[in-house]
């Protein structure tokens, strides 16, 4: 499973994208990923990608997965798209995602742990031992984890 | 298992290999290996001005028998270089670990440098994982290396190792740590001609004895070889293909790749930067090799997955579809942008230089910015220009560009954008050292501004138009440092002038401001309505 994460600068998009590897980690799956930032600090482009499985190198030429947290950053990548396209905001051809909850990107954690069949209880512990906003964050994933796009 | 970015697996890898002493300046992609060493037992850590003196305290403690690493990004070793080419002669007696991360498609530098010629240059060894995981593995052989060859090695790390992540494991951690021990040895130590063309001969010799520490692995089996190094090798293996010959660094055993080559019709050879390996597989083989040399793979850029499967079937390889990059932003309320503000009508060539003031140039605010203090060295010679700087990047290697402005008694303005921090890398600490003080010692006149105060404006253009050089220190701390404020917003009473869009803080939007502001109240002060409250 080849995936792609988009964002800006300060939506989290790195930190949703090591939630997820650390829970694919935990529960048994091989995982690599790659971020590549300029100087993103502030709004600026962000994107990662994500291979689960039996994989060597994180670069991705197509991708199984696009996610965006961000409709301008996903219509960037809608080339590179073979499968699904789950994003926040309106982008022709995807899923689209709301959520008015405090974390956007660890509801989205919430939405690829159902999508990938990873374990919900794995990456509430994750959650828990990152151990900032805590309730916030379950309540996030847990909105996200039952979200139907 | 543990989930690790490639430089926290090094930092991890480094600490379990027995490393006690840790030293960096910071630099994106590498930062994290220093932060990360941090958090382990060690005798010592530090950042340190720049990269080269990071070089000398990690080799001080390598020549006193504690294992030592440096780290920093590609063209931090640039500046650590001078000390490295000797260092080689000197050699060391603990290992010695310089990791130093690449950035192909210069994805957060502004080059795309090869770190291993600087290995050949040095006549030190380069190790190259392919992955978070073989960095591990890198990193403990590259200590063994540096411990029995008593000399320091590289280790290259590029963007997609050290900001990528995987799986992990690390055991077998040793423990304690040795005693720093200098044994005086002028014939080591002190680097005239008659002793260091005697270390030359010993280095050459161990250079030599350092290829057996390189691996070379081959897989599979093919008609058809694909030669790879680093990532590369990786992408290798993502795309099948039957035979592939993996070189695990520089120098190697080339009779080892010449009998892994024998027989081969064609031979690709995939690496990041340089046809370094591409060159000495050219001399080895009659076969055709395909590479750089042969104009099938680009001598700029990145050399991804896409490229490396498009090059091994046949296909010709296009530049990536260009993406339109949001430009980074300053953050609401940075006091740069307060700097800048009034900096916006003056008619000069600013001399911009690396750190966050560069994203000036976004605000079309900054017209040079080429390399760690090269503002003061570009700017006193440019004609009309006035120079932006920041505290860590002129204690970085402002300093001396500055003693040579006032030595040459030449007119210029310096202004030093300062938050009292790194912060473009995540807010590393500076020296606490008075820059004022270093101005006025250096024979400049200095002066402090608060970049918020109207004042500010009279102090620049006073310093803009005086002769000598002149420093204005304009100082407030960065906003991730300082707790935000209460947001303000924009009354009635507004008249529309537009004055506030000009600081061009991402707060503030055509006739509101947004929950991004920080309080810093820059906005409410400068309004000629009073209309933000």
């Amino acid at each position: 499973m080849r995936i792609l994460i988009c964002g800006v600068g300060g939506q989290g998009v790195v930190l949703l994208t090591r939630m997820l590897c650390e829970t694919a980690i935990r529960s048994g799956k091989r995982c690599l990923s790659s971020e590549t930032h300029r100087m993103s600090r502030m709004l600026g482009s962000v994107n990662t990608t994500v291979k689960i499985g039996d994989y060597h190198s994180p670069e991705v030429d197509d991708v199984d997965l696009l996610v965006g947290l961000d409709p301008g950053e996903t219509r960037n990548y809608l080339h590179l798209a073979k499968g699904e396209i789950l994003t926040f905001g309106r982008v022709p051809g995807a899923k689209t995602l709301r959520c008015d909850l405090l974390s956007p990107n660890i509801f989205v954690l919430g939405v690829l742990c159902r999508t990938l069949f990873l374990p919900p209880e794995t990456a509430r512990q994750t959650i828990r031992e990152f151990g900032r906003r805590v309730d916030d964050n379950i309540k996030s994933f847990d909105a996200g984890y039952v979200y139907e796009p | 298992m543990e989930f690790m970015l490639g430089n926290e697996a090094a930092a991890a890898a480094a600490h379990a290999a027995g490393i006690r002493v840790a030293t960096s300046y910071p630099g994106t992609p590498s930062t994290e290996i220093l932060s990360t060493m941090m958090r382990y037992d060690t005798l010592h850590c530090e950042w340190s001005v720049n990269e080269k003196v990071a070089l000398e305290v990690a080799a001080a403690y390598a020549i006193s028998g504690v294992p030592s690493m440096c780290s920093m990004k590609n063209v931090g070793l640039n500046v650590a270089s001078d000390a490295l080419m000797t260092l080689a002669y000197t050699g060391v007696n603990a290992p010695l670990l310089i990791f130093v991360v690449d950035t192909p498609n210069c994805f957060s530098s502004q080059n795309e440098q090869d770190t291993r010629w600087y290995g050949l240059a040095a006549k030190v060894p380069v190790f190259e994982p392919n992955s978070v995981e073989d960095t591990v593995q890198c990193t403990y052989r590259a200590f063994n290396a540096s411990e029995k060859l008593q000399l320091p090695v590289l280790i290259r790390l590029t963007t997609r190792i050290a900001h990528g992540g995987g799986g992990v494991d690390i055991k077998a951690k040793k423990t304690g740590i040795p005693k720093q021990v200098f044994v005086r040895d002028g014939s080591r130590y002190v680097m005239v001609p008659k002793n260091a063309l005697v270390r030359h001969k010993v280095l050459c010799e161990r250079y030599d004895e350092s290829r057996n520490h390189i691996d070379i692995i081959v897989e599979g089996t093919g008609e058809n070889v694909a030669v790879a190094t680093g990532i590369c090798a990786s992408a290798v293996r993502d795309t099948g293909w039957a035979k592939l010959v993996e070189v695990k660094g520089v120098p190697f055993d080339e009779s080892k790749l010449s009998r892994a080559l024998r027989g081969a019709g064609k031979v690709f050879v995939f690496e990041q930067g340089s046809p370094i390996i591409e060159d000495t597989v050219l001399r080895l083989t009659d076969a055709d090799v395909i590479g750089r040399r042969s104009g099938h793979v680009r001598c700029y850029g990145e050399l991804g997955l896409s490229h490396i499967r498009r090059i091994l079937a046949g296909k010709p390889i296009r530049d990536e579809k260009r993406i339109k990059q949001r430009p980074p932003l300053m953050c609401a309320g940075c006091p740069h942008l307060a700097t800048f503000f009034w900096l916006k009508d003056v008619d000069k060539v600013f001399a911009g230089d690396i750190g966050c003031y560069g994203l000036g140039y976004n605000y079309g605010c900054i017209d040079t910015c080429v390399c760690m203090g090269s503002s003061i060295g570009l700017g006193q010679a440019l004609e009309n220009s006035v120079v932006i700087i920041g505290d860590s990047t002129f204690f970085h290697s402002g300093i001396p560009g500055l003693i040579n402005a006032v030595n040459q008694g030449r007119d210029l303005c310096v202004v030093i954008m300062d938050n009292s921090t790194t912060a473009m890398t995540g807010n590393q600490p500076v020296p606490k050292v008075s820059i004022e003080a270093i101005a006025e010692a250096c024979g400049a006149k200095a002066c402090t501004i608060n970049p918020y105060s109207k004042r500010s404006k009279a102090v620049l253009d006073r310093a803009l138009s005086s002769s000598g050089v002149n420093v204005v220190v304009s100082k407030a701390p960065c906003r991730r440092d300082v707790k935000a404020g209460r947001k303000y917003k924009i009354t009635d009473s507004c008249t529309d002038c537009g004055l506030c869009m000009e600081i061009h803080c991402p707060a503030i939007e055509k006739g509101r401001i947004n929950d991004m502001c920080v309080g810093c109240g820059f906005c409410a002060h400068i309004c000629p309505a009073g209309a933000i409250k």
